[in-house]
């Protein structure tokens, strides 16, 4: 059989298991939760990029149709006013540079919101790595926390373990705690409060007992010497009315009311 | 009759079981409740952005009908006052590539506005994914609290059993949880201390407990 500090090692050992599978746990999904979310926001950051991209195209293409359609016009305003050839190719040069012009301020705009996207997407996966990390340090500060807990839960049960026993007057839980001299003293103490208990259980025998109380153990019968007289200093004859007694540490049987050393089984 | 410790490993079975089942359904909650409140502020933040394209539309639409305005009264105060061809042509360039630059610029903050909606919108979502995160870390975190604290309780349950069980001298607990060479010694105590109980319960005969007390049972 396991003592109690063998068994309070293994207690601690099953229970402290217990809890890192309960933090480990809490962590895998907290973990996951986390890819979980980050996926999801670099998935729409992604598509948000993609989004901001085709916007800027739309207006890129949407500004060449206008110009287009500008050149088309233009083209008829100079076939109706008998406009030269150098005369048009002129419009045709100014049309393409003012084009050209809010053209280049649309990619500056695209390229800016591009490189806006492209720094909440590193601040995510950023914001991502940090979120993991705090949730790795909260994890061990609790997990330890609960396993420092945990560590004097159980010392406790072991003390009121040991406690327990003493009432039985097992007081070997204690002799682990605090030593086995400390533990016979207690146990010493233990039996000069409870005699009988403790002849009871065997913690004593009925010399022991006698020599503690002077008297013998209740239906105890005591033993005799070759010439018939009881040993020890305590304890009654019930079948031959006599008593035994000690006085000043000598022992004394009486024969009923009577006086004397005479007794003879 | 399931045993002490069998009766001990069915609770903490099923109480893990039922801290699970209440934080998997906090969690449901809290995750329903902010999706509640995400699916409304998606459902704005889109309403708003789908009106930036017919806005801008109508200002396009408008720049266009401005220019051409424009251009016809140019044409018109070109022909009243007898200007040269080159000099109304030079008026006409003016007002096309003015067009063009505002059209160009037009177009431009209509894609920035609805890049900077797009932006918002994904910052919606990338608030509710980290809420939902948030509120699983603190889920699983009180949920461990709750399963640690819970082994405790059970395991004061057991050791309350098992005392409880003593004291009316049944000891089996007490060897699920010390073993059975060490309940049977507290049972000698116990009888010990409890001689005539001892033998009303059947736990010890008459001749033992004579022996015990040198009197007879009653």
């Amino acid at each position: 059989m396991a003592t109690l500090k063998e068994q309070f090692e293994a207690n601690k050992a099953q229970s402290q298991g217990g809890i890192n599978n309960v933090y480990d746990t809490a962590l895998n999904n907290q973990k996951q939760g986390l890819l979980n979310a980050y996926n999801q926001n670099t998935q729409l950051q992604n598509q948000t990029a993609a989004d901001t991209q085709k916007l800027y195209e739309g207006a890129n293409q949407g500004l060449a149709r206008q110009a287009a359609q500008t050149q088309r016009s233009m083209d008829q305003f100079a076939d109706v006013r008998n406009l030269n050839r150098q005369a048009g190719s002129q419009q045709a040069l100014s049309l393409g540079l003012a084009s050209r012009n809010a053209g280049n301020v649309l990619a500056a705009q695209q390229a800016q919101a591009m490189a806006e996207a492209e720094r909440q997407k590193a601040l995510t996966t950023t914001s991502y790595n940090n979120q993991v990390q705090q949730a790795l340090a909260d994890n061990d500060y609790r997990r330890a926390a609960a396993l420092l807990d945990d560590y004097n839960n159980q010392h406790a049960r072991m003390e009121n373990a040991a406690k327990t026993l003493a009432q039985y007057g097992d007081f070997s839980g204690y002799g682990q705690i605090y030593g086995d001299g400390t533990a016979n003293s207690m146990r010493s103490l233990w039996i000069a409060q409870n005699p009988d208990l403790a002849y009871r259980t065997g913690a004593i025998d009925a010399n022991r007992y006698h020599a503690m109380t002077g008297q013998w153990p209740a239906g105890y019968t005591p033993p005799t010497t070759n010439n018939g007289y009881y040993y020890g200093g305590g304890g009654t004859d019930k079948n031959s009315n006599v008593k035994i007694t000690t006085q000043n540490g000598k022992m004394r049987v009486l024969h009923g009311g009577g006086s004397g050393l005479a007794g003879r089984k | 009759m399931a045993t002490l410790q069998e009766q001990f490993n069915a609770r903490k079975q099923e109480s893990a079981n039922q801290i699970n089942n209440l934080y998997d359904k906090q969690l449901a909650a809290t995750n329903q409740g902010l999706k509640a409140t995400y699916d409304q502020n998606l459902s704005n933040a889109t309403a708003e952005r789908d009106k930036i394209a017919p806005q801008y539309q109508t200002q396009a639409n408008n720049l266009a009908a401005a220019y051409e305005r424009n251009r016809r009264n140019a044409n018109l105060a070109a022909m009243t006052r007898g200007l040269a061809n080159g000099t109304q042509q030079q008026a006409q360039n003016a007002l096309r590539n003015q067009y063009t630059a505002n059209y160009g610029a037009l177009r431009g903050q209509q894609a920035g506005a609805i890049t900077e909606a797009n932006r918002n919108i994904a910052n919606l979502q990338q608030t509710y994914q980290n809420n939902l995160a948030q509120a699983q870390l603190e889920n699983e975190n009180k949920r461990a609290a709750e399963l640690v604290k819970d082994q405790n309780t059970q395991q004061d349950w057991y050791e309350n059993q098992a005392k409880t069980l003593a004291g009316y001298g049944d000891f089996s607990g007490y060897a699920s949880l010390y073993g059975q060479q060490t309940a049977d010694a507290m049972r000698n105590t116990w009888v010990a201390q409890n001689p005539l109980l001892a033998y009303r319960t059947g736990a010890i005969t008459a001749a033992k407990y004579k022996q015990m007390t040198g009197k007879d049972p009653v």
